[in-house]
Formats: C-alpha cells, structure tokens, sequence
C-alpha cells in the first residue's frame, strides 16, 4: 500500500469512529427584537465511545448545545450529524424519530422532566414501549427493576410518584429512564449536579463502567471540573457561546491556554478547609480586551486548540 | 462549639415521619443540633438522609403529608426563645419566615414566580419588609443583582424567571433572600447549579455578608469542597439523624465515623490522579422499614455485633466533636480509618501547611 493510500485508509477509519459531529453550530433566541447569542461557531466532534465534557459559566450555553442536539432547539445554521446523518432541517415526526434513535438526554432538573402523575417504574417502562424493547410487559417490569437496582433505587420504590423522592433519587431516575434504552449517545446535563458526593461517585463509577461495557458516548455537562475532568476524555470549554478551548483533559487541566480557562481551574474548590481558591482577579470579559468573534482555532499539541486571535495566541503561548 | 457563642436555632430531638399510602416513611429519626450566631453551620450527607426535610421543618413548610412526632426548633431572639413548632404557621409566616429566617431552595423555580418579572418580584420582596418608594426599591433590587453576579441588571429586571438560564435563577433567589436582611439563611444546595467561578463568587458573597452582619447560616450541600471553603461546624447526616458533628477541622482531619470516611473518600480532588472513585458500598436504608441499630451498619466494613441491635448515642470526641458510633465506646476495638484516607488527611495538612507558611 502506498503511504498515501494508508493515509486515506486511516482518514476514513476515524471518520468512522465519530459518532456526533457538530459544525459551525450557531444557535440564536430572538426575543422582543433582541437577539439572544446562545451558540456561536461551535464545532466539536465526539467519537464511538468516547466522553465530551462541557464545561462553562451559567448561561454560556452548554444546555442550548445540548438541546440542539436533541432537536429541542432548532438551530440557526450550521451542521449536527449523528451516525453520519443531518440532524438539522428535520421535517418531519417520522424522521426526527428515525434519525434521532440512539441518543438520548437526561435533564438538568429533574422534576420538570418526570410526570408527575405517573409512578417511576411506569415512567422508566414507558421508555421500553416507545423504543419497542422487551416482548411482554413482565418482561418489561423485569429490566426495569434491574436498571432501578443499577442506579441503586430499591425496587420496593418502583410504585412512588416523583413527588416522593428526594432531589437525588429522581435524578437517578431520570439516569435509569435514560440507560433503559441502551442509547449511543447519551446527553446528561447536570445529570449529578443534584447528588451527594457519595451518589456521585457511584453514578459516576456507573456511567464509566457502561461506557466501557457499552460503548455508550456521553456528552457530559457539568459545572463540577473535578467530576468533569473523571469522567471526561476530552473537555470543551465555553464562554459566552463560543468554544475557546478544547483538548483531552490532561491536555486543559495541565496546560491551559486560554485565560478564561485558567480563571475557572483556579476557581475550584478545594477538598481542603485551609487550601481554598484565591480571591483571584475574576477574569472579565468586556475588559479583557478579547473579542471571541474575532477568533478561530489554532491548534495547541494533539487533540488540543484553542479558539483566538493569532496576537492572542502569541501572547498567550509566551507567559508559559 | 465555642460555648460562649450564643445558640440561635437549636433543633432538639427532631422526629417525622411522612404518610405514604404504602406505609410511613420515618425521615427524621431523632435530629439535634445547635446553630450559633455569626458560625456557619454545613450539613452533610446522602440523597434522601433529611436535609431538606431538616430546613423545611425550621420554615414550617413542610408538606401535608409531613407529620412531627417530637421535637423542637427553637429560635433565639433577642432574650427570647421560641419553640417554633408551638407556633401557627400564619404567625411563623408573618414574624419569622422572609423576615427573620429566609430560605434559598435547591431548585429555583419554587420560590420564583414565573409570571411575574424578576424585577417586580424584587421589589415586592424588598418593600414586605420596608417601607420604601418603589424607585428606591428598584435601585436597591439593582444593587443586589450586581451584588450576586448579574452583569446586567437593567435587562435582567425586565425578564421573566423561564427566560434566564438555571444559574441566573439561582442568584435571583439569593438576591431575594438577602433583601430583607435576615438573622438566619438557610441554604438548601444553593450554589449547586452554579459554575465553579459564579460558586465561588456566591460563597465569597455569603460569606461577607454572614460577616459584616454577623448573621447564621445553615449550608446544606452535597459537596465537601464547598464546605471546607464556607463552614465553621459541620453536621453529617444519614438516614434521618446527624451521626458526626464538629468543627470544620474535627471532619476534615479527624473524622471518627465510618460513614464520614466512606464521604471523604469519595470526591475526586483536582490534585488526585484517575483512579476509580471510592464509593461507599450499598445503598441507604429504605425509611419505610423500622431500623434496628445503627442504620449505617449494614454498608459498614467495620460494623460490631452491637451495632445491629443497638442505636448507638452521640460520644464525645472533644469539647467541639460528637460521634455516634459504637466505635467510640471504650470497650470498642480500636478501629483506624482506612489508609487511603489517612494518606489523604495527611497530604491535606501538609499543603495546608505550606499554604499557610506561603500566605505568612
Ligand atoms: N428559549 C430561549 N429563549 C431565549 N433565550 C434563551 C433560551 N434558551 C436559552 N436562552 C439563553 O441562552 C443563553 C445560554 O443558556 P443555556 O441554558 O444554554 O446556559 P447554560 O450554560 O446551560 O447555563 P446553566 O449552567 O445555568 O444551566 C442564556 O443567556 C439564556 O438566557
Ligand atoms: N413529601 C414526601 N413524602 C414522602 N416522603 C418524602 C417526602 N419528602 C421527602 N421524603 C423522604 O424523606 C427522606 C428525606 O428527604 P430529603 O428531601 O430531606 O432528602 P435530602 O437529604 O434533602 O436529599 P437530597 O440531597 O437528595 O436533596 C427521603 O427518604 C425522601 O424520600
Ligand atoms: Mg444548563
Ligand atoms: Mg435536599
């Protein structure tokens, strides 16, 4: 085989390890003549298996992303492809269905997303009808009780209403109602934000384990660095809707380039009651003399790139 | 605790139970503590162990199905003390509640009003509690936004709470709260839907305020990092009652329970290497079944025989520090935290010395 072949074979070989890839996503709310910027330019791709993490402020437009991807919000231009196929521009119910098949997302907040006035075991069952698995009821109410034991609600539970757990319980619920359908990619935004640290550790012990017996991807959005930094292969990182830095974890919490990135590394809590962050100079946007829309990628060292000017890039590279 | 600091909240003996159609789920299983004035008092522990169910028994507001067996919740104002659960909920509504005691909520949208704008719900707030002109309520709802972090006051005013994005909410309920400058917050996971720079931003701003006005606080969260930055005493809970509590340094360095080794173990910290995070084994209690013993004692490797048939009491570690846990008895074996742990404490001090000596 000649050497350029081998490229060309290698090329298509990871192409077909990307399961999502987002393209110049742009993603704009237009309110009482204001327009909202919640996505600006975003690209990402996330291979067979792999963990994204989202990390960025509130507001900064992790959850829009998530949506878009879902097909929540209809996106303003650019691409999402799921298994090769375009998942904007969907028309219809039959192949939002179609193509949509295999992701799934669990929310940010719980509650809203369970039916009040359906017991928890029906709500995760309910999942298993609409994705046509499990040939009998019985034999639907049994994987259920097995996802329940999974994500560690006692079975005996299955009859209660959301009303009646605790924060943490439902959102593991919300986790099992997600896992039942053995999705490709799943979308977990926030998805441990509401547990204690203990649960965390299991969810996320859990979430790693699927992930290796499964190959299930996972865009995991999360505000917790540390947890991010766990569970994640690769980390984005956003600000203001722009993706300014992205790279495998390693890559962003060893060598961060991009001072937003910095300023929230530092801003991490400390298991430590005598270490805690410094008042560190917030970083400040509006007079950092940055503008993200003057920016593009410039790659770092493998996977990593950071999204700026190349003055910027420059500089940044110098106060190593 | 420092003794000489004067009680505001003492929560004695604290016990519910909720009415289920399929049995009664007992919450609370006997939950004491004290809140002093100008301390920060965190708790700690497991989904479903009763921290909500604590903070929403000292605001009245528990649901329907939410019955007090025993207790108290006594409130100290003034000379005064008040046992709270005597009172009428229209009268605790009306002189403590918003007013004296307020409350941040883990998820927003319960104390927002969807349909009214944020702006107007600010200046509601501010003027339940005193009597000033809308305009100068306006300019004060202003401040207190810049205050938790919103960039653009003005715009955020005029909008509605489904408009904003989880964080933003967030820090509108912790403008609310603070308006009316209250002796006592509760917060309930208040930063938990908050970035790590916004958090830190809230627990700087917390804790200034708790300062200057030498106001209480009892911080409930899930996250041990936010407790080491924001608490005096810590509170840990599981299944219904407080099983460890002492000073911030009595938990972090000398935690004496199982249940809290098994917490501290738990959380990756940005300085730990990848590994698979320590979990403790099984699951909590189902409170709908009577527990017999230490409810911790069937996930605790170090569980006497003792500890299936009798509830241990609260022992006494130091003057600041309580255990319940059999391994405190004197006639105990003597037990020591697993060397993972003690690695860690011990890597704890140690950068915590030399953060010391670097700041000196
Ligand atoms: N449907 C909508 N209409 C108008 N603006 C919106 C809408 N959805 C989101 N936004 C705005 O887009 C921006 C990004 O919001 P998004 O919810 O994606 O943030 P986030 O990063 O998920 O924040 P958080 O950590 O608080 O959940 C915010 O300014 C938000 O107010
Ligand atoms: N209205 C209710 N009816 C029945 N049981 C309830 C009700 N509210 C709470 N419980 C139960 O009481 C226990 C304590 O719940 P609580 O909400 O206080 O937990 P928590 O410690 O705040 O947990 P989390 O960290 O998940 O918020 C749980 O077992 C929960 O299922
Ligand atoms: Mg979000
Ligand atoms: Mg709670």
């Amino acid at each position: 085989m000649s050497k350029a072949e081998n490229k060309k074979t290698k090329q298509v070989k990871t192409d077909q390890n990307v399961l999502l890839s987002v393209d110049d996503l742009c993603m704009y709310f237009d309110t009482k003549g204001k327009r909202v910027r919640a996505s600006e330019h975003i690209s990402f791709k996330i291979n067979k298996g792999e963990t994204f993490g989202l990390v960025g402020e509130s507001g900064s437009g992790k959850s829009t992303i998530g949506k878009c991807i879902i097909g929540l919000n209809k996106a303003t231009s650019g691409s999402i492809k799921f298994n090769g196929l375009e998942l904007t521009g969907i028309k219809n119910r039959k192949e939002y269905k179609q193509k949509h098949n295999g992701i799934q997302m669990i929310f940010q907040d719980p509650m809203s997303s369970l039916n009040p006035k359906k017991q928890v075991g029906e709500i995760v069952r309910e999942a298993l009808v609409i994705n046509h698995i499990g040939s009998s009821r019985e034999e639907q109410e049994k994987i259920v009780a097995e996802i329940f034991t999974k994500v560690g609600i006692p079975t005996e539970y299955m009859n209660r209403y959301p009303k009646d757990f605790s924060g943490g319980q439902r959102q593991r619920i919300g986790i099992a109602r997600a896992l039942v359908v053995n999705p490709k990619l799943i979308i977990a935004d926030e998805c441990i934000a509401a547990l204690d640290a203990s649960v965390q550790a299991q969810i996320v012990n859990m979430l790693h384990h699927i992930k290796q017996e499964t190959g299930t991807s996972f865009l995991f959005i999360s505000h917790d660095l540390n947890m991010v930094r766990f569970l994640s292969d690769r980390i984005g990182v956003l600000h203001l809707g722009y993706l300014l830095e992205t790279g495998t974890s390693d890559e962003i919490f060893k060598n961060p380039i991009h001072p937003y990135t910095k300023s929230l590394l530092a801003a991490i809590p400390r298991m430590n009651p005598v270490v805690q962050p410094e008042k560190i100079k917030v970083y400040d946007y509006s007079t950092s003399g940055i503008d993200y829309a003057l920016g593009k990628w410039h790659d770092v060292e493998g996977t990593h790139r950071v999204w700026c000017t190349d003055l910027e890039y420059k500089e940044w590279g110098k106060q190593e | 605790m420092s003794d000489k600091a004067q009680a505001v909240i003492e929560v004695k003996n604290l016990d519910i139970t909720f009415k289920m159609p399929t049995g009664n789920v007992h919450a609370l299983r006997g939950v004491d503590f004290t809140l002093r004035e100008n301390e920060v008092l965190a708790l700690v522990g497991e989904s479903g162990c009763g921290k909500s169910v604590t903070a929403k028994a000292i605001m009245g507001i528990l649901p329907e199905n939410g019955m007090i067996n025993s207790g108290e919740v006594v409130f100290h104002d003034g000379g005064e003390s008040i046992d709270l659960l005597q009172k009428k909920i229209s009268w605790r509504r009306k002189n403590i509640n918003g007013s004296k005691i307020s409350m941040i909520f883990q998820d927003p949208m319960t104390s927002l009003n969807p349909t009214m704008s944020i702006g107007a719900q600010l200046i509601v707030a501010i003027r339940n509690h005193e009597e000033i002109t809308k305009k100068e309520a306006y300019a004060r709802s202003l401040e207190l936004l810049y205050e938790v972090g919103i960039t653009d006051p003005e715009r955020t005013m005029e909008q509605y709470p489904h408009q904003l994005s989880g964080g933003m909410r967030q820090r509108i309920v912790i403008a609310i709260a603070l308006s009316c400058n209250p002796k006592v917050i509760i917060c309930d996971e208040p930063t938990t839907a908050l970035d790590v720079t916004i958090q830190n931003r809230i627990l700087d701003l917390i804790q200034k305020i708790q300062r200057t006005r030498g106001i209480s606080v009892i911080f409930i969260t899930h996250n041990l990092g936010v407790v080491a930055k924001i608490a005096d005493y810590v509170g840990v809970m599981y299944a219904g009652k407080i099983i460890e509590v002492g000073s911030i340094f009595d938990v972090f360095y000398d935690p004496r329970h199982p249940y809290t080794w098994g917490l501290l173990s738990a959380i990756p910290d940005v300085s730990d290497e990848k590994g698979e995070l320590y979990s403790i084994p099984g699951t909590p209690p189902n409170l709908a079944k009577e527990i017999v013993g230490d409810a911790f004692a069937p996930r605790n490797p170090f569980a006497l025989d003792i500890d299936f048939k009798a509830e241990p009491p609260l022992f006494k570690a130091s003057g600041t520090h309580y255990v319940a846990s059999w391994l405190m008895d004197e006639r105990a074996p003597k037990v020591e935290m697993p060397d993972n742990l003690k690695e860690r404490i011990a890597s704890m001090k140690k950068e915590g010395l030399l953060y010391v000596e670097g700041r000196e």
